[in-house]
């Protein structure tokens, strides 16, 4: 095709979006694809698969606009929950809660929604304009990115733990082998093993994204709101107004428009790769904007470019999987995989076609893209408005009601009972590793990347035995990846030779949170490496690799932490970087601490119980009645709470969502 | 010959059953009328699976008493087990509840009979969208154009796969073993799709491909000759693809382990069937076979399918419930073939 005749695709597209039928449908598709990605677990890939059948009636122009509509502005709006809460709307704006709570913890919510939505819009814009350039060279660029291409890609993604690792390398590294070893477990492919699975089926498809991006980040920033007893953000902040900054956010983004433009760029071409998908883009990027940023940053403390280099990303991938969708037919996201079946419906068969013969209608899609975003970021700014007032709302009505929404969002992950275990099992260890300093932003990117690099590892080996590694593209990402390692380690040594000695220490063990942390992992990691023996070698291989690792890492973090320098430092090393969210207890003894965790736990555990024996929307109100009242709530509030609670729960979740739910014991109704 | 007395007689009967017939079918309607069914899959959503179910949801509704929603839910995991399990043992046995599960809803007792915890045969069979053979291709460049060439070449065949001992797995060491063919398994892709991309890219030579997805997605491939489609493994003919040889005709009836490709290809015949929880009321039954019977014959459905290049071979839930009986019924060498398979190596 010319490009004289794509123009004139191009135009005629732009003109078929442009009709009223058509516009109605993609406001309509913004409008509830913003709406369903508030809430957590449930918006996305659940989003998606409620829409699909409401396009039944419609044309096939009008659902397409309508779906990706939905599907392009599901990472603008997840960003809200994100940032007041710490509790990702979607797994792809997982990295935005680094930088992005932190900001509305210090009343800087505005400015840091503001910064999400101009930098949503913007990546979105970016990426589907970028897609206009890749449409000429996408199909022989993926017929060229086979296995080894996507080993050595998803090895320098692995590489940017070190990156992210934060304060204490070995600490950082620690982490990422959980994330590691959590990643193993369940069946292997090449080999039919089943991995630290215990004989239950649940764990032979391994621990859901979902129940892991929940419980890791969402319930201990729910659990220290109830711990600490205070609304998120101080009362200071109030009189400034909630969206105080929003501006100031949008100007961020303007200034720092290289992080965005590198960002979207970046992420689109990621986003065409099936392989990588839209959860562990931001990551990437995001490590990466932290690796090579210049001069003082705060990163993981608040620092807005954080939230910028996830934002854009995020929004910029959704473009980027639509080419493999529409050119192959292999979609890169599980969102995308729904959006090919809205297709096939709708008759529309992936193909190369779509790339020549059918190419207004990829351009139409990509317009839809473009003005989707533009639109999406307007609603979420008028919808964030609204929202951001609760950071004010006291703890004691606001955590029942957050917990509520993640545990029904996590149910959504398989529909067993199970996923409620795993969710507070998770949560528990998200809490320890956060008040032990170690990193969760590694654990995460290793928990997501490593079952790829597995995969694509065994693939490359059958294939081409050691001889993958030698293959051009890939030696060049593997020596950028080593590049990469040595100076983010050279870096380090050099400051740690520039800091000033922290003068003599002393061997003094003793059993706090840290030590516990590591012991339990040394523990875990010799338990793991034992079982494994039992595994045929090419499923063994790497997570006894994992386990070694893991235990190492943390006997190293065990006696670095025990070997302490007697006088405790003057100065707090406080330009050193820790990727992850801090609670300040103000005054709060350790003693009490512990009580209100435990207390929070214990409730949520009733609530388990109850869901358990009476289903979960019929023990919703029960919990939310005794979470409030526990938390010193009167009667009318906790009662009012409760019966509000309840309604909203049956009439969005059972009537409007029609969500499935694992079945109760003795179900009420 | 009867007396009149006896037609007489044989009229009231008929018109009583007639009337009891109607009267159950009326209740079986008044039953579903206002009620939310749950169509349940037990595949990622977006699959294949998800294009047959919602297409039969999108004309199955008009077929239901008035007010009846159809509601699709995804129950995954465990090859398929989870969801089996679930309708099985758990789900509401009213009815309300029915879905689809994995094509290996027998096989998967064999291969996996820790955590399959149900008995096959005894689910309500409500109908079959279409079966589920696979058809063997490979790239043109590989010299290979039959299965005869796969057995004559000197060297392996890189063949992509997804889990060993599963489906794909199954379709390729069945013919590795009965035809002497050399295809050597690549696994680890993560779904049809992405196996199907491998081979294009030239990463592997060969893999089997579902019939809808070849047909409608990748069928320039084949007409341009970039793809050579080297057979069929199925119970019955492909429309499109009469011309392709069938795996069962080239295996002689007396050979000692043609009960092994029966095995694998009854997988295939089970396809994407509709099947409810056991011990659902007859009437009831009746009623949802009947509205699938309806909702496959419906010429809308069958405009939409052709159009769209979606293959339909419905079978009638007594059909189904036949097929299914006999995949449970096979010999004991066949059940130990599917559980090696399946073992850790």
């Amino acid at each position: 095709m010319d490009l004289s005749s794509s123009l004139a695709a191009m135009g005629a597209a732009a003109g078929a979006l442009f009709a009223p039928t058509t516009l109605l449908y993609l406001v309509l598709g913004v409008a509830v694809g913003t709406l369903l990605s508030v809430i957590p677990g449930v918006g996305g890939l659940m989003g998606i698969a409620l829409l699909l059948p409401f396009t039944f009636a419609m044309d096939m122009t009008s659902a397409m606009v309508f779906l990706l509509a939905a599907l392009a502005v599901m990472s603008t709006a997840d960003t809200i929950p994100a940032v007041l809460f710490g509790v990702p709307g979607t797994p792809t704006s997982m990295a935005t809660v680094l930088d992005g709570h932190p900001m509305a913890r210090r009343g800087e919510a505005g400015r840091a929604l503001g910064a999400a939505f101009a930098s949503s819009v913007a990546g979105g814009t970016l990426g589907a304009l970028a897609l206009l350039a890749l449409i000429p060279v996408i199909v022989p660029l993926l017929l060229a990115t086979k296995s080894p291409e996507l080993l050595g890609l998803c090895v320098m993604g692995l590489a940017m733990v070190a990156a992210l690792s934060g304060g204490s390398m070995v600490k950082g590294l620690a982490a990422a082998s959980v994330g590691v070893m959590l990643a193993f477990v369940g069946d292997e492919p090449t080999t039919a093993a089943s991995r630290w699975t215990f004989g239950t089926l649940y764990l032979t498809d391994g621990i859901g994204l979902l129940i892991v991006a929940l419980g890791i980040y969402a319930l201990p920033e729910v659990a220290d709101m109830a711990i600490q007893g205070k609304s998120i953000a101080a009362e200071h902040a109030r009189q400034r107004g909630v969206m105080h900054g929003a501006w100031r956010g949008l100007l961020d983004t303007v200034k720092h428009w290289k992080i965005v433009g590198g960002s979207s760029a970046l992420s689109t071409l990621l986003g065409t790769l099936p392989a990588v998908g839209p959860t562990i883009i931001p990551w990437i990027v995001y490590s990466m904007t932290t690796a090579f940023t210049r001069g003082p940053s705060q990163f993981g403390k608040g620092d807005v470019r954080g939230v910028i280099a996830s934002e854009s990303s995020n929004n910029a991938t959704v473009g980027g999987s639509l080419l493999p969708t529409v050119a192959v037919g292999v979609p890169g996201s599980a969102p995308m995989a729904l959006f090919l079946g809205g297709m096939l419906l709708h008759g529309v068969a992936p193909g190369p076609d779509m790339l020549t013969k059918k190419l207004d209608l990829t351009y139409l899609m990509v317009w839809a893209i473009v003005l989707a975003n533009i639109v999406g970021g307007l609603v979420a700014f008028a919808l964030a408005g609204q929202l951001a007032r609760v950071v004010f709302v006291r703890a004691a009505l606001l955590v029942p009601l957050i917990s509520a929404v993640v545990v029904v969002g996590a149910v959504q992950s398989s529909r067993q009972w199970l996923d409620l275990l795993f969710l507070l099992a998770v949560g528990a260890l998200g809490w320890v590793m956060k008040h032990a300093r170690w990193s969760r932003a590694p654990m995460f990117l290793a928990f997501i990347l490593t079952p790829i690099v597995e995969r694509y590892f065994h693939i490359s080996t059958n294939l081409h035995g050691a001889a993958w590694a030698t293959k051009p593209a890939v030696a060049v990402m593997l020596a950028l990846t080593v590049l990469f390692l040595v100076g983010v380690v050279g870096a380090r040594l050099r400051k740690r030779l520039r800091a000033p000695s922290a003068g003599p220490r002393r061997f003094a063990p003793v059993m706090d949170l840290d030590a516990g942390l590591a012991l339990a992992v040394i523990a875990a990691a010799l338990g793991g490496l034992w079982i494994a023996t039992g595994w045929p070698r090419d499923a063994a291989m790497l997570p006894q690799v994992a386990c070694a690792f893991a235990a190492a890492t943390a006997a190293v973090t065990l006696l670095r932490g025990w070997w302490r320098p007697i006088e405790p430092p003057k100065q707090p090393l406080g330009d050193e970087l820790h990727f992850d969210l801090e609670t300040d207890y103000a005054g709060l003894t350790r003693a009490q601490i512990g009580l209100r965790a435990l207390k929070y736990l214990a409730l949520l555990c009733g609530f388990g119980l109850l869901a358990w024996a009476i289903g979960l929307v019929a023990a919703l109100p029960v919990y939310v009645l005794a979470a409030t009242r526990a938390a010193g709530e009167r009667w009318r509030a906790s009662l009012l709470m409760a019966v509000a609670a309840g309604v909203v729960a049956e009439g969005l979740f059972n009537r409007v969502l029609q969500l499935a739910w694992p079945p109760a014991l003795w179900p009420l109704w | 010959m009867p007396n009149k007395r006896q037609w007489i007689k044989g009229a009231v009967a008929l018109a009583a059953l007639a009337l009891v017939g109607g009267a159950s079918a009326q209740g079986a309607a008044d039953y579903f009328k206002g009620k939310t069914l749950r169509v349940i899959s037990s595949t990622g959503a977006g699959g294949t699976m998800d294009l047959y179910l919602l297409l039969a949801m999108k004309h199955m509704e008009k077929h239901l008493p008035e007010g009846t929603k159809l509601v699709l839910e995804h129950r995954t995991g465990g090859g398929g087990a989870i969801m089996a399990n679930y309708l099985y043992s758990a789900a509401p046995k009213d009815g309300t509840a029915f879905g689809m599960p994995v094509p290996a809803l027998v096989s998967s007792t064999f291969s996996n009979p820790d955590g399959t915890r149900y008995d096959p045969a005894k689910f309500t069979m409500i109908g079959r969208m279409v079966d589920l053979p696979r058809v063997f291709v490979a790239r043109a460049d590989s010299g290979i154009k039959t299965l005869q060439d796969a057995a004559r070449v000197e060297r392996d065949i890189p063949h992509g796969i997804m889990t060993v001992g599963t489906s794909l797995d199954q379709y390729m060491t069945a013919v590795n073993e009965v035809l002497g063919t050399k295809f050597r398994r690549v696994a680890g892709y993560t779904g049809g799709g992405p196996t199907f991309l491998a081979m294009e890219q030239g990463e592997v030579q060969s893999t089997t491909a579902e019939p809808a997805n070849l047909l409608a997605n990748k069928w320039h491939l084949v007409q341009n000759g970039t793809i050579n489609v080297l057979g069929v493994l199925g119970t019955e003919k492909i429309p499109g693809l009469e011309s392709a040889p069938s795996v069962l005709d080239m295996i002689p009836k007396d050979h000692p382990k043609r009960g092994i490709v029966e095995g694998v290809a009854a997988s295939g015949a089970i396809g994407l069937s509709l099947i409810a929880p056991p011990e659902v009321p007859a009437d009831r039954v009746a009623f949802l076979r009947d509205v699938l019977a309806k909702t496959m014959n419906d010429p809308a459905l069958l405009a939409e399918a052709k159009e769209r290049k979606i293959p339909i071979n419905f079978a009638d839930g007594a059909r189904l419930q036949q097929i299914v009986a006999e995949a449970a019924a096979a010999p004991q060498p066949v059940r130990e073939w599917f559980r090696d398979l399946a073992k850790p190596r």
